[in-house]
């Protein structure tokens, strides 16, 4: 009798903690996506989507213009960054379920080309003071803060942000600015991230003041080179 | 022998183009021609040593320049007439130079009048060393005696008589009194820092009642902006004005701490300023929306938006000029009148 106690404690014992966790994880995992989004994307990405803005970084952009569903499943299954794989954390309907409720619930700025020329006018003058005019970013001395580098981030990250403007940055509503005017700038940056280079090296893009010393440079080395040939390489 | 040479050089490169195209004017390489680049070759490749035939210095002219009526003579009448004129030509466009700097504000003009005294006065100096100077080395050997004064006067006598150095004479006057008009035009420059420019930077088109349209010329209204958001504005119908442009921002109206006759200058927190940084200026197109400061990307220069504008770090000494607004009844916002003070680099220490 007291060996069948035993065992029937024992057996409870192992199974408690399963019935108990198994019945939690049941409940805190739902299938549907605005539920996978208050539980896992919310402290990050903010509740509409909007981004939240970190102390001296974004830290977590604004996925208002994503529309693209299959570039949000594999950003979640990998992550990017500061942003962890939810791979082992969320089953891939659940995922699927998320990506559907960010592209179809959240995104409301809508994105499409825009025009390349507008958008390099509107960037020169509302973007490159601080991102710099190639987009590869730059210091705001007295403000103590980073412009970032552009080049690495997406379209949809992109014209989130113009229109959100988080930390120091401002933001541009669509009563200030058009989408259209918004589509032509997203459309210039993508063109900055990965602009023709005739030269060979690019050079970061800094512009053609660098090149031109790197040029006065070499015209130099070639200088004393031929004058070392001439001399018959001595000295 | 060193001691008692003197080497008298002249333009290298110039000369022998010159010497060569004399050669050719005086009908195919006459004898002086030919004398003359070889001189010039000769100083030009072995500065030091000595040509095949020094002579000694002496007022005689070159040979074949002395005959009267001849076509050298009439050549040399006519390049003195091209010297005469154009060192009259200097002397008149320095004069005029001074004439539009007091008259007329005309930058092309003056800017005109300067490059014609140089040029005029540069063509006249290359004439003239070209056709009245020697063109050869000239070694003069020192005298170990000096002649009894009667002679020496009468050396001198001869060698005032000689039409060159006539000519001379009457050129280095003209060349002294362009340089003369020169300084007095230099001199008269100075007139500009005894009168600053300032009433006349002072307007920009602004004027009352304007509205601020965008780059593509959509009127701004009070709910266009966000708190935190910037816009670049233009005066209605004029959006190529570059002294005009104005950077619009709007901020917490609770954080504003202009001066108290700016009080109704900010239509609900709009604040806009002129976009042409007082220091060197570029355009101030840097907002930043957490500490209300604009910055210039140039230098780094700094204005802090919640005060009017002033600096607060950087290279730039002088606040941006506020314009001020209102906003009329459809919500539209305009221009209250001028900048508050005169827009762009803070040359003339203007407050």
């Amino acid at each position: 009798m007291p060996t069948v106690i035993c065992a029937a404690i024992l057996a409870f014992l192992f199974l408690a903690p399963q019935i108990a966790f198994g019945r939690q994880a049941a409940q805190s995992e739902p299938s549907d996506g605005a539920a996978v989004y208050a539980a896992h994307c919310i402290k990050c990405h903010g509740t509409d989507g909007g981004g939240i803005a970190g102390v001296v970084s974004i830290m977590g952009p604004s996925l208002k213009a994503e529309h693209d569903r299959q570039a949000v499943v594999d950003r979640v299954l990998h992550g990017k960054g500061i942003m962890p794989s939810f791979k082992t954390v969320l089953s891939s309907g659940q995922i699927d379920a998320v990506a559907g409720y960010v592209t179809t619930e959240l995104a409301t700025i809508p994105l499409a080309p825009g025009d390349l020329a507008n958008g390099g006018t509107l960037f020169r003058i509302y973007c490159s003071p601080c991102h710099g005019v190639s987009a590869r970013g730059g210091a705001i001395a007295f403000a103590g803060t980073n412009a970032p580098s552009l080049v690495d981030k997406s379209a949809a990250t992109i014209a989130g942000t113009i229109r959100w403007g988080p930390g120091p940055m401002p933001s541009f509503p669509s009563s200030a600015m058009t989408d259209q005017q918004l589509d032509s700038i997203v459309t210039y940056i993508q063109f900055l991230q990965h602009p023709p280079s005739p030269g060979g090296t690019p050079m970061q893009y800094f512009g053609s003041v660098a090149e031109g010393l790197m040029a006065w440079l070499a015209a130099f080395v070639i200088v004393g080179l031929a004058m070392w040939i001439e001399r018959g390489g001595k000295g | 022998m060193n001691q008692g040479r003197r080497i008298r050089p002249h333009g290298g490169w110039i000369g022998a183009a010159a010497a060569a195209f004399s050669g050719w004017t005086a009908g195919g390489p006459s004898t002086k021609g030919l004398r003359m680049q070889m001189a010039m070759a000769g100083e030009n490749s072995f500065g030091d040593t000595t040509p095949d035939s020094p002579r000694v210095f002496s007022s005689e002219p070159a040979p074949g320049s002395q005959q009267h009526g001849s076509p050298q003579e009439g050549l040399r009448n006519l390049a003195t007439l091209l010297v005469l004129f154009a060192f009259m030509l200097a002397l008149g466009a320095s004069i005029g130079f001074v004439v539009v700097y007091w008259t007329s504000a005309s930058h092309a003009l003056l800017g005109g009048m300067a490059a014609l005294t140089m040029a005029s006065f540069g063509c006249g100096l290359v004439l003239w060393s070209h056709w009245f100077m020697k063109h050869e080395q000239v070694i003069d050997v020192r005298e170990t005696l000096s002649s009894p004064p009667a002679e020496q006067q009468a050396v001198t006598k001869d060698f005032l008589a000689d039409d060159q150095v006539q000519r001379r004479k009457l050129l280095l006057g003209l060349v002294s009194g362009t340089l003369a008009a020169f300084a007095a035009a230099f001199v008269s420059l100075f007139r500009s820092f005894a009168r600053p420019p300032y009433p006349a930077l002072k307007p920009t088109i602004w004027r009352q009642g304007d509205r601020l349209v965008t780059l593509e010329g959509r009127p701004v209204n009070i709910n266009t902006l966000d708190v935190g958001s910037t816009l670049s504005v233009f005066p209605e119908n004029r959006i190529d004005a570059e002294n005009a442009q104005v950077v619009l921002v709007r901020v917490n109206q609770n954080l504003l701490r202009l001066p108290a006759a700016r009080a109704n200058w900010a239509p609900s927190g709009y604040l806009a300023y002129s976009r042409v940084c007082t220091h060197a200026g570029c355009s101030v197109g840097l907002y930043e929306a957490e500490l209300c400061l604009l910055e210039c990307p140039c230098h780094q220069s700094t204005f802090d938006v919640l005060s009017g504008a002033q600096p607060t770090g950087g290279p730039a000494d002088r606040e941006l000029p506020q314009l001020p607004l209102y906003a009329d009844a459809d919500g539209n916002l305009r221009a209250r009148g001028d900048f508050s003070a005169p827009p762009g680099p803070g040359f003339w220490g203007l407050p």
